[in-house]
């Protein structure tokens, strides 16, 4: 009887969790891309939706292009490790925060309403520093490991 | 605190690789070159604002942005890359009414056509209104015409999430200086973005 309360407890908890929602997807990759996601690692493809906390891993020849619904853009290129740490976005105002992470590699970033919504509102880190993007089109690449 | 602040920011940065680099390139076409700050990981402290087209500057605890002539080779090749900037299609109503008025059915054509170049699309559908009327019933006015063409558009055979509709209200015609209770015919419209 106890343990029934207690799988029917945490059904409830579980059920009462808001579903993780879609803050862009996978628009192109070429060679080996995948998306870790918790303890989960998959094939990314075109149409693929992120969610807030992904990490997007590519190989020696891999590449990949990611479109977000602020109208951000990336462009990740080969043996990169680069994770969407935050991503919040209120669609009616335009608004929000957008913080990633590049562990490892290189990024090809068009900033969309984010970055135009607040000062630093969109930030990138690096291993040796933090990148406030203002509106604008830039590449930043990692060559050290920075696999933290 | 402060000194163990700025030891702890210079750590990082000696611990980091010297080859970090960050690239301004020159933005798309009618959009402003913008800017990157590179601040101090730990204190937030601006270190270089980076702030016209083609420079670079590495990514150290004193970074010295420099004028480059062209963007390397391979961040030329990485940008290639980048997915296709959204297209929006918009779709005018009469006053209070919702759905594709008939004299518009062609561009849902045009939807198509935009799907078609961009893999895995998604399609989002914005709904505004002018200033007419309440805040609050604008916001309930723009949701439902935004809904009603998402009805519209499932329908139609195409791929879109009632999630991905969007009202704006009278956000847009606010911030293009409409006074309030100002009717607008530019406003009582939806977008459908693809991207």
């Amino acid at each position: 009887m106890r343990s029934f309360a207690m799988v029917t407890a945490l059904t409830v908890a579980l059920l009462a969790q808001p579903a993780m929602a879609e803050i862009g997807r996978i628009k192109s990759t070429v060679g080996p891309v995948s998306i870790q996601r918790g303890t989960t690692t998959v094939p990314a493809q075109p149409g693929y939706k992120l969610e807030p906390g992904d990490t997007v891993v590519t190989g020696k020849t891999g590449r990949v292009g990611i479109a977000f619904l602020d109208d951000t853009r990336f462009a990740i290129g080969p043996d990169s490790k680069i994770k969407m740490t935050t991503y919040v976005y209120d669609r009616p105002r335009q608004s929000g925060t957008f913080l990633t992470e590049v562990k490892r590699g290189s990024l090809g970033v068009v900033s969309g309403k984010i970055a135009k919504s607040g000062k630093d509102a969109m930030k990138v880190r690096t291993p040796t520093s933090m990148l406030g993007v203002r509106g604008t089109k830039f590449v930043v690449e990692v060559k050290g490991e920075g696999d933290s | 605190m402060r000194a163990a602040l700025l030891a702890l920011s210079g750590a990082i940065a000696l611990g980091g690789c010297a080859g970090d680099m960050l690239t301004l390139a020159e933005n798309e076409e009618g959009e402003a070159t913008g800017a990157v700050a590179i601040l101090d990981p730990v204190t937030g402290e601006e270190r270089a604002v980076v702030n016209t087209k083609l420079t670079e500057a590495k990514l150290t605890s004193r970074p010295k942005p420099r004028a480059i002539k062209e963007l390397r080779p391979a961040y030329f090749e990485l940008l290639k890359n980048l997915p296709l900037k959204s297209e929006r299609i918009t779709i005018f109503f009469e006053s209070g009414k919702q759905g594709i008025p008939p004299s518009q059915f062609g561009k849902v054509d045009d939807i198509r056509k935009a799907m078609a170049i961009r893999p895995g699309a998604q399609i989002e559908v914005v709904g505004f209104t002018d200033t007419e009327d309440s805040d609050e019933d604008n916001e309930n006015l723009s949701t439902e015409r935004a809904m009603s063409v998402v009805k519209e558009l499932i329908a139609l055979d195409l791929p879109v999430d009632p999630q991905d509709a969007v009202g704006r209200g009278e956000r847009e015609a606010r911030a293009n200086g409409d006074p309030d209770n100002f009717a607008n015919i530019l406003y009582r419209k939806v977008e459908v973005v693809i991207r």
